[in-house]
């Protein structure tokens, strides 16, 4: 018989802060690929998103105790994922090539099927957007973060956010009408 | 044609991410039990560090509070030393300036008082002077200054003259008693004296000391047996181990 979803995560919670490991196997093994996702996003390749979601998972479990149960326990674990990968970025800022970002991006118009790319399709696109970039653009598009908290968060002006964020859609744009074609996307101007 | 916007965009991509899951490799989750058991091994040694580090401060803070209180103790010995040799010279002046009070006032007058006596004990008379000086000598010595001693010690044949002899024979109560009150202050003092002289000779005392502060139970939680120089443990008790000592009858 299986449980329903909310009462085994009830039970998994107790277990793990009681510190007991099957509990914590067991949280993990459901929760960990929909983290996945997420610090696949914020991460260059899948073995730097390995290493954000091992560093977040040792923080949840550090943590679990001060969890209240009025919130969502994924909702707070993908929190913890993604400050994480925040922290990931900021520690490996020195070794990070800056870009140049040039105002006034050209605008690229299209409609764009996404029904018909893949996700691990759209992953390969953020990740290869510059890491300033992609942070911004996670934080601001996916996790809504307003351009003040991205910039006191990162460092960095509010306008620097801004701009870094305008450069990620415009590659984004450009690199999904490269890798559809004409067929997926249309050109309007 | 149809225009994307900035925000419909960013829906499109959110959707896209919805609900999806990425599969971990089989070894994922040994991975992370591995590092969170290093983790866990690795506080408790932090735990025991700290642990260490906290025993070595306290009983560093044990021995200086432990030598500076010997070095006091010496101070203090070495005052206490030095304060009863004063006061050995000083009752050997008294007993000098005594005699020869009391040979003068012997030969000049019998019956009147000796006053230098009086500030000593106060029920001497001239006639006892002698008999009771024994008992003077057994009394620890009153320390006085030495101008005021000598000068009540001096007998001035012109103040015994016009002093009134019914003044003089009439014991002065009030004096007797307050020098009886200094003279049984005065052993008091010189017993806790001898208490505290006795102090904190060793670990044991120390430990002693403390334990007493703060276990106020008849069975302390660490007795320590410091007759001697050397101490040696006798007592635990520190719940389901209890050991003490024998009571002697």
């Amino acid at each position: 018989m299986k449980l329903t979803p909310k009462l085994n995560l009830d039970n998994l919670l107790e277990g793990c802060r009681a510190g007991d490991r099957k509990a914590q196997e067991l949280l993990y093994k459901q929760t960990a690929p929909k983290m996945m996702v997420v610090c696949m996003r914020y991460a260059r390749d899948r073995m730097e998103a390995e290493d954000i979601l091992q560093l977040g998972y040792i923080k949840v479990f550090g943590k679990i105790s001060e969890f209240r149960s009025a919130g969502s326990l994924e909702g707070w674990i993908r929190r913890i994922m993604v400050n994480t990968a925040i922290e990931s970025y900021r520690r490996n800022l020195r070794m990070m090539n800056i870009v140049p970002i040039t105002e006034n991006e050209e605008q690229i118009a299209a409609d764009f099927d996404f029904s018909r790319m893949g996700m691990q399709v759209l992953l390969k696109l953020i990740q290869g957007l510059s890491d300033g970039t992609r942070v911004v653009f996670n934080m601001y598009v996916m996790e809504g973060f307003s351009h003040q908290e991205i910039a006191d968060s990162l460092g960095i002006s509010a306008g620097a956010s801004k701009s870094q964020l305008s450069r990620a859609r415009a590659v984004l744009k450009q690199e999904i009408i490269k890798m559809e074609g004409i067929d997926y996307a249309t050109y309007t101007g | 044609m149809q225009h994307i916007q900035d925000k419909e965009f960013d829906q499109r991509l959110r959707d896209q991410f919805e609900n999806s899951e990425i599969e971990l490799p089989a070894s994922s989750w040994s991975d992370l039990e591995h590092v969170l058991h290093l983790q866990k091994k690795r506080g408790a040694l932090y735990r025991r560090r700290w642990l260490v580090a906290a025993s070595v401060l306290l009983l560093s803070s044990l021995g200086a509070y432990m030598s500076y209180y010997a070095s006091h103790q010496v101070i203090s010995k070495e005052r206490l030393a030095l304060n009863t040799s004063t006061r050995q010279e000083r009752s050997t002046v008294v007993e000098n300036k005594e005699k020869v009070i009391t040979e003068r006032v012997d030969s000049n007058n019998p019956d009147l008082p000796v006053r230098g006596r009086i500030s000593l004990a106060p029920t001497v008379e001239v006639g006892k002077a002698e008999s009771e000086k024994s008992d003077i000598e057994a009394q620890p010595v009153i320390p006085m200054k030495e101008e005021i001693m000598l000068s009540s010690l001096q007998p001035s044949s012109d103040i015994a003259r016009h002093v009134d002899n019914k003044t003089l024979y009439k014991p002065d109560k009030l004096a007797f008693l307050q020098a009886s009150n200094e003279i049984s202050l005065e052993t008091d003092s010189g017993v806790e004296d001898a208490d505290q002289q006795r102090g904190i000779r060793n670990v044991g005392d120390l430990v002693n000391y403390v334990v007493d502060k703060v276990d106020k139970r008849a069975e302390k939680i660490l007795k320590f047996k410091t007759d001697d120089d050397n101490s040696s443990l006798i007592a635990i008790n520190i719940g389901m181990l209890k050991l003490n000592q024998k009571k002697q009858k």
